[in-house]
């Protein structure tokens, strides 16, 4: 799905949700559907905005840049953050990653609230 | 032969010739709430023939069902036969939950959880109790208006519930006892006259968990999490899971969602109970 898996991140990295991910965004929280893998995960509110912005229009840069702006906080935080978050949902083969510039499309603006807290991935096993 | 009919459970369409007219007057009381005064023409009616209680036996479309030429499994086998044709023929229509679920009114509460999990109990100790029957088994929703297509199927009660709901104890005629031996199949009007709902919304989604070593406990849970859980109590959401991942968002939006920590059936129906009445109170 990703060709850049074991790769390190870098700022020009375009990352987007994955061909066979669906995601729904309830009470701030978004819920992942792999349909290869047939596995449901949630995010949490922080996790959420990041997803919501992986949607190929900025580069990983870009994004981070913007929520450090957005929620005030030091970039570095941020990109150590955003970066932890991509890798788990690289493992998790939820978002594929392309280097270089993203095309310019219309982007989402960052609406929601981030919570407290480092991002994190929850996951629930499949139905057996 | 006494001829049943017709009937429908979810989309499946169906109806029963009976050679006994004890019989056939019992199964007849049982699919009371699936009765239906219309035939689309366009589908299929199977016929399902039974046999019994002597020489029991149930064929579908002729075709004899393994197993059901005993006593104690005819009525299970032809409760197993209408369930598992209700959900296969409704999979491309609906949001299938597997689920009890009651209602007040236009409130639906749905009670989403695996197999021998005590979802017929509670199902039935809340109808007792004043709220009207859904079913027991199987909730389908409506993708596009969200309404909870009712499914009245009789509710089959299993030994481990029959002392907490003895009351419910099929009163039948001798010679049918032994049909209901290995599980009681229960009419709704029998736990409460009047009791098949109408239409309905969800209003509450409650994930009920038997303990019984543990106090009754009810549990705020996320409208992301209910999702979560909402699709693993599914039968069909595997089968098309990014159409019905949206209709699942749409329907815990309009919902409250708990856990409910089952210790004992009466704590766990006053539970549910109130926040019945909380959400049948607040205006939408």
């Amino acid at each position: 799905m990703t060709g850049s898996r074991r790769r390190t991140l870098r700022g020009d990295d375009v990352i987007s949700a994955g061909d066979g991910v669906e995601s729904v965004i309830v009470d701030g929280q978004a819920v992942l559907y792999d349909e290869a893998a047939k596995v449901l995960h949630v995010l949490d509110p922080i996790g959420t905005v990041v997803w919501q912005c992986l949607d190929g229009s900025g580069t990983l840069g870009e994004i981070e840049a913007d929520l450090a702006d957005v929620y005030q906080m030091p970039i570095k935080q941020v990109r150590t953050d955003v970066r932890r978050l991509i890798r788990q949902l690289e493992k998790l083969e939820l978002v594929d990653g392309a280097r270089g510039r993203a095309h310019p499309v219309a982007s989402r603006p960052v609406e929601h609230v981030a919570a407290e807290g480092s991002p994190r991935v929850l996951e629930e096993p499949p139905n057996p | 032969m006494v001829v049943l009919g017709p009937f429908a459970a979810l989309a499946y369409r169906f109806g029963v010739d009976v050679d006994d007219d004890g019989l056939a007057r019992h199964v007849s009381e049982l699919l009371a709430g699936l009765a239906t005064p219309w035939i689309d023409q366009a589908g299929e009616l199977d016929t399902l023939t039974m046999r019994g209680p002597d020489d029991p036996r149930l064929a579908v479309n002729q075709e004899t069902v393994a197993g059901s030429d005993v006593p104690e499994r005819l009525l299970p086998a032809l409760f197993g036969h209408v369930n598992r044709r209700a959900v296969t023929s409704t999979s491309n229509r609906l949001l299938l939950l597997h689920a009890g679920a009651v209602s007040a009114g236009p409130t639906a509460v749905l009670l989403p959880a695996p197999a021998e999990s005590g979802k017929t109990t509670l199902t039935a100790g809340l109808v007792r109790r004043g709220l009207d029957y859904v079913t027991d088994e199987a909730v389908g929703i409506d993708p596009r208006s969200l309404a909870v297509v009712p499914y009245s199927k009789p509710l089959s009660v299993d030994p481990g519930s029959w002392d907490a709901l003895a009351d419910l104890e099929p009163q039948v005629e001798e010679s049918l006892r032994p049909l209901h031996s290995s599980q009681w199949q229960v009419s709704p009007e029998s736990v409460r006259h009047g009791s098949v709902s109408g239409p309905s919304h969800p209003s509450l989604v409650v994930f009920p968990l038997y303990q019984p070593s543990s106090p009754t406990r009810l549990e705020d849970m996320s409208r992301a999490d209910a999702v979560v859980q909402l699709a693993q109590n599914s039968f069909n959401f595997h089968d098309n899971g990014r159409a019905l991942l949206p209709v699942l968002a749409a329907v815990v939006a309009q919902c409250q969602c708990y856990r409910l920590v089952v210790g004992d059936l009466s704590s766990a129906c006053e539970e549910i109970l109130a926040l019945v009445d909380t959400r049948v109170r607040v205006p939408a």
